[in-house]
């Protein structure tokens, strides 16, 4: 998961229902660490904004997933 | 970070170290640093007194709320029982009539039952933030740290130790007494274990709140609850309006547009933001928002758990919104924040104190009553009623003199007493609504609030 800076309003919803607490604030909004996340869209259904989305790290294994 | 530094503030053990710097955090703070203490105050944003969450922050001006009894005046937010007062130099907007509003246009029209005829009291949650931050900046017994975190929290033999994040660090910080402010999805209760023990009720809601100028509101005093499904594209949700002071100042008029809407994981739904676009845009008080132009957006994910009855866990003391079921409104945070900082001075002088205050709660945190949650979730019973009938109940109260406040306890009170009050009309013209009103009582807590 990634946070679309423009969309996000910092209300730190995400920041503290992230299970893994991968996310943190910098500059006011919400950022991910992309080497705690591990995808449960957790912040995808807190978000009132739908600033957090998909950007996949591995974009060869979606091609392999999506063909299995 | 050098490993000099590192090790310094390993070492330092503070007196008291809140997490959050919300209302209740501040205000912890500051009684506990103006008594002496050693405190760190700790919290994620990088601009403490700037509000991106989404908040009504309405000064709920019913006596007895939360124990207390509230008023506004110049400078200063004063609390009457608790003898204490806030300072707050921006503008107030007295709001004098509560409006509830079907999506066919009908209105149940609720007048302003205070001395001074108001409903309630529409503040700015930023200017009070400031005005408190000022004084925990101007005290030298407090230490603050901005963009950071408290993820955890432990008691130890004695006292406590945190778990604090920046973005670059991951470290522990010692104290004697640690203030767990942060908020409604508090980290640091998760990390006690106490949310294991409480009940989660409903969906989780997405709140999004927006500030407009150009607004062609015909009601510019009032607080506006729009009732009823057929105000959003998704059919469920909450939605509210009333005009807020914006940078210390009421003109132009701003209002603030709230948008509550369950998450059900089966069917996420819209967004608030889609249906913002629907209700200014297709909704039936679309000509309102013609003009529109958003200002500022705020935005907010809520879980509603049952409160916790005792916020005092070993060395931990929960305030505000952590320990609620919904919310404590800001004036609760700052009430219960200022009670928790006098009862923790007084425990660290003298081995007892967190227990006054853990009595305090229990005994006027409204919601430590289940019966308190069952009514408060049962006002909204009208959601289960079709629109055209809300809109058909609404149209008979056009001639009522009803008088009440904006607040979460009494107003279902007075909004069901009010349609009561009509029933043998009712009971002639729509005999099986008649039927469901005399239900209301009924009605399950799930059904009320939509989620299905």
């Amino acid at each position: 998961m990634q946070i679309d800076k423009e969309q996000c309003v910092g209300c730190g919803g995400c920041v503290n229902l992230c299970p893994q607490s991968a996310i943190y604030f910098c500059d006011n909004r919400a950022v991910i660490d992309q080497f705690s996340c591990t995808e449960c869209r957790t912040c995808v259904l807190a978000c009132g904004m739908g600033a957090p989305g998909v950007s996949c790290r591995f974009p060869l294994m979606v091609v392999f997933s999506e063909a299995s | 970070m050098n490993p000099e530094r590192r090790k310094s503030r390993m070492e330092k053990v503070y007196d008291v170290i809140v997490a959050g710097a919300g209302p209740a955090g501040l205000i912890t703070a500051l009684t506990a640093g103006t008594a002496g203490l050693r405190v760190l105050l700790i919290d994620m944003k990088r601009d403490i007194p700037r509000v991106f969450r989404a908040c009504c922050c309405n000064l709920i001006i019913e006596p007895g709320t939360h124990g207390e009894t509230v008023t506004h005046t110049p400078g200063s937010i004063r609390f009457e029982k608790n003898r204490f007062a806030v300072p707050y130099s921006g503008a107030v907007i007295p709001l004098k009539k509560s409006y509830k509003v079907s999506p066919l246009g009908n209105t149940l029209k609720i007048n302003g039952k205070s001395r001074d005829g108001n409903v309630a009291i529409s503040y700015e949650k930023e200017v009070l933030l400031n005005d408190l931050f000022q004084r925990v900046q101007g005290n030298r017994m407090i230490e603050i740290r901005t963009e950071t975190q408290a993820l955890a929290v432990e008691n130890l033999r004695s006292g406590v130790r945190v778990t604090i994040r920046t973005d670059s660090s991951l470290y522990h910080v010692r104290g004697r007494i640690a203030v767990a402010a942060d908020g409604v999805n508090s980290k640091l209760v998760q990390s006690l274990g106490l949310n294991q023990t409480r009940r989660k009720f409903f969906a989780r809601f997405r709140v999004a709140s927006y500030h407009m100028e150009g607004v062609d509101c015909p009601y510019p005093d009032a607080w506006i609850t729009f009732v009823g499904t057929g105000h959003t594209r998704g059919r469920r949700g909450q939605l509210y309006m009333c005009p807020k002071p914006h940078g210390g100042t009421i003109e132009p008029r701003v209002y603030e547009l709230t948008i509550g809407i369950p998450v059900v994981a089966a069917a996420p739904g819209f967004t608030p933001q889609e249906e913002l676009r629907y209700f200014t845009t297709e909704g039936r008080f679309a000509p309102w928002f013609r003009h529109m132009k958003i200002i500022d957006t705020r935005a907010a994910t809520l879980n509603f758990y049952t409160p916790l009855t005792n916020p005092v866990e070993g060395n931990v003391v929960v305030v505000g919104d952590a320990a609620a079921f919904i919310e404590t409104y800001v004036q609760g945070a700052l009430m219960y924040g200022y009670q928790a900082g006098n009862a923790i001075v007084k425990h660290l002088a003298t081995g007892t104190g967190l227990e006054e205050y853990a009595a305090s709660w229990a005994k006027t945190f409204e919601y430590n009553d289940p019966e308190e949650i069952k009514k408060a979730t049962q006002g909204f019973g009208l959601h289960v009623l079709r629109d055209e009938d809300i809109d058909y109940l609404f149209s008979l109260t056009k001639g009522d003199e009803v008088y009440g406040y904006v607040n979460e306890f009494s107003d279902p009170i007075t909004v069901r007493r009010t349609l009561l009050s009509h029933l043998d009309q009712v009971r002639r013209e729509r005999p099986q609504l008649a039927a469901q009103l005399e239900k209301f009582a009924e009605v399950s807590v799930h059904d009320a609030l939509q989620v299905k």
